[in-house]
């Protein structure tokens, strides 16, 4: 039983994750100074996911477990959609 | 000594880990009841939130975001340096990262002074004169941002006993569970941040 063999990230990869992350933060406040109506919303969240994502993968390290923890956060996030499109239909047919 | 190489060999640091992804789970569950309670609103009062979310300070919430961003950084370099054995540097990562944090909170408390100081807080007669709209999304901007503020203030006491572990060797290279589940903790609270700086400060 080998435990030792935890994945480190190079300071280059971190140094690459922060700057990627920083460069998302400001295309998601770009996107709020052209109009896109409804739009908008929508590409500001796939950008916070986008940054969720990495943060997800890299920081806390999820790309480098066991697919246990990455099929409990998938799992997680179906949940979450699932109640979220529920109390929606709840709302919008009452 | 063969005492403290016997207790290693009977230890996993996958047991802690999955201790923490679990509370984790449930934190998650926590903010996401919170996000769809926003989201309903949002979805009924989309005027009132559009027009409300404008009194928010997008310069001071972008500096947020860019020290959560910088400090969710540090932590990983806190922990790769404890994995490769070097606690002083960890250790002086940790303290730049609670500098960071405390600075976060310092930012926050401006921002809601700002905001009290102009009579838009839960209950006040002020908001209730905007209508329903105005007085939801600042009920739920105290209570989503001060709950994610809540949690900073406990990683920092996270962060203070890890450092009192690393300098009483509690933490060390073969045991470096309890900096790497707090920077679980940590990381989790800057993707919960991401989430409301995108919905409470960047509605158009």
């Amino acid at each position: 039983m080998e435990h030792k063999k935890t994945h480190i990230l190079s300071l280059k990869a971190q140094i690459s994750i922060l700057i990627a992350l920083i460069v998302l933060t400001f295309m998601a406040i770009g996107v709020t100074k052209i109009e896109m109506g409804a739009y908008s919303l929508a590409v500001i969240l796939v950008i916070a996911a986008i940054q969720a994502y990495i943060i997800m993968a890299y920081h806390m390290h999820l790309k480098f477990e066991s697919p246990f923890f990455r099929v409990m956060v998938i799992l997680l996030f179906i949940l979450f959609l699932a109640v979220l499109f529920v109390t929606f239909l709840d709302y919008i047919y009452r | 000594m063969t005492n403290t190489s016997a207790h290693s060999e009977h230890y996993d640091a996958q047991i802690p880990k999955m201790g923490m992804w679990l509370f984790i789970f449930t934190e998650m569950l926590l903010f996401g009841g919170l996000f769809i309670v926003y989201s309903i609103y949002r979805y009924i009062y989309g005027d009132a939130f559009h027009l409300a979310a404008q009194e928010l300070n997008l310069t001071i919430g972008t500096i947020n975001s860019m020290i959560l961003l910088f400090s969710s950084t540090t932590v990983a370099i806190a922990i790769s340096s404890i994995q490769r054995g070097n606690k002083k540097l960890s250790a002086i990562f940790i303290i730049i990262t609670m500098v960071l944090g405390i600075a976060f909170l310092v930012n926050k408390y401006f921002e809601w002074q700002v905001k009290i100081g102009h009579g838009l807080y839960p209950g006040s007669t002020v908001l209730a004169g905007f209508g329903h709209g105005d007085t939801l999304f600042f009920g739920l901007y105290f209570a989503m941002t001060g709950l994610h503020a809540l949690h900073m203030i406990i990683g920092l006491v996270i962060w203070g006993y890890a450092l009192v572990f690393i300098q009483t060797g509690k933490t060390t290279q073969d045991r470096p569970a309890f900096i790497e589940n707090s920077g679980l903790y940590w990381h989790l609270i800057d993707v919960i941040w991401i989430f409301l700086f995108s919905l409470f400060y960047l509605i158009t």
